[in-house]
């Protein structure tokens, strides 16, 4: 069972989370482009 | 068995011990570029916390080590969490960049600069340590001011921030060194193009004898065929790019190198990242930018494996944050072939004899 109360969460959480990661650069990246 | 033992100490320098206490569920470790993290519960009825309580408060420094002395960690308590119903007070503590560098911030009004990486992270260091809000504590290793050049406009923002930017655009690495020995702590600021070592010969991790526990996780996203990143500020157009992609082949407006990788497997393992840096305008770290995030793309790298190895089994002298190790897999059905070189990108201690790790699997 994932904890989070765990020193390497961030690095387990960075796969997991890569999908939304992605769509919220792009996001990011075309607002400052505009 | 080993033992790690926790330490409560004074924040301020030379951090005079305040108490020792035995605490439960203690988990603790290191993240490459990153800050660590420890954790640990503290029993309400421990007779030292219920003496001084002051010692025991946020903001109280921490350090954790191992009898065997290995991989000692210095930070401060961060968050504690306390439960009438829970007998035990749940403490949260982040090591001296997570803690100090986080809550730091650069100057406001310096013009762009172009020298190395490591001359602006010793003035810029040196800059908040002069303002003292917070105190910065770590002391910088003697070979600091090396690095590749950037011209980089320094913003108010965190140290930390600014440490992970300036790892960004040069593809060199931080860490920080921690030395309890006797009443002294040290922390160090180390900067350098790789932080560990090469153990890749030495040290071979087998299945089935230093780990049984190992998760692959692989994902398309993680390969790129080419990568670009965008400098500066301004009208779009006219910014300083970079772009490293497989032919060098330069688009408008852009600088373009060969990445040095061949055609990709398949079209769904290609793609273009791109990057933007508005602190930074010269073309060489924008080029590191892109180089840096073509190899280990920001959101996910190719193959990542979590492994539990055992500690009585493997030698924990030799292991250290940022270095490369052999892994072999005797159970095929993992995909792995038979032998991986691994990058140790996080460690986990605790007190039940397996030091987990996240590693980076190189490129085959």
């Amino acid at each position: 069972m994932p904890s989070l109360r765990d020193p390497l969460l961030a690095l387990k959480a960075e796969g997991k989370l890569m999908r939304i990661a992605v769509e919220l650069r792009r996001a990011a990246e075309k607002a400052e482009r505009n | 068995m080993t033992e790690a033992i926790v330490e409560f100490r004074d924040p301020w320098p030379p951090h005079a011990l305040l108490g020792s206490t035995k605490v439960n569920r203690l988990r603790y470790g290191f993240v490459l570029n990153a800050p660590g993290t420890a954790y640990f519960g503290l029993s309400r009825g421990s007779a030292q916390a219920e003496a001084n309580p002051q010692h025991f408060d946020v903001g109280t420094m921490v350090t954790i080590v191992r009898t065997d002395e290995v991989l000692p960690w210095v930070g401060y308590v961060s968050e504690i969490d306390m439960d009438v119903a829970d007998p035990e007070w749940s403490y949260s503590c982040e090591d001296v960049a997570g803690a100090l560098f986080d809550q730091a911030r650069t100057a406001k009004d310096w013009p762009e600069r172009t020298t190395t990486a490591g001359t602006l992270i010793r003035d810029v260091f040196a800059d908040a340590a002069a303002r003292a809000e917070p105190p910065l504590i770590a002391e910088l290793a003697q070979d600091i001011g090396l690095g590749p050049r950037v011209a980089y406009t320094v913003k108010a923002e965190s140290l930390l921030g600014f440490l992970q930017h300036m790892a960004q655009l040069t593809n060199w690495e931080w860490g920080l060194r921690n030395e309890v020995a006797g009443g002294a702590v040290r922390v160090v600021l180390t900067w350098a193009e790789r932080q560990g070592f090469d153990r890749r010969d030495e040290t071979h991790w087998l299945q089935n004898r230093h780990f049984a526990v190992a998760r692959l996780t692989k994902s398309a996203k993680g390969y790129l065929s080419s990568a670009l990143a965008v400098g500066g500020a301004g009208s779009f157009a006219a910014r300083p790019a970079a772009q490293l992609n497989a032919t060098g082949r330069a688009d408008g407006g852009i600088d373009a190198q060969s990445s040095g990788l061949g055609r990709p497997a398949s079209p769904a393992l290609a793609g273009t990242r791109v990057s933007l840096h508005q602190d930074a305008t010269n073309v060489e770290a924008l080029f590191n930018a892109a180089r840096r995030s073509l190899d280990r793309p920001p959101e996910q790298i190719a193959e990542r494996l979590t492994l539990k190895l055992a500690e009585s089994a493997i030698d924990m002298t030799k292991l250290e944050l940022g270095s490369y190790y052999t892994v072999r897999f005797s159970d095929l059905n993992l995909g792995l072939g038979y032998s991986r070189v691994i990058r140790v990108m996080g460690i986990a201690l605790d007190q039940s004899g397996a030091v987990e790790i996240v590693p980076e699997v190189q490129r085959a």
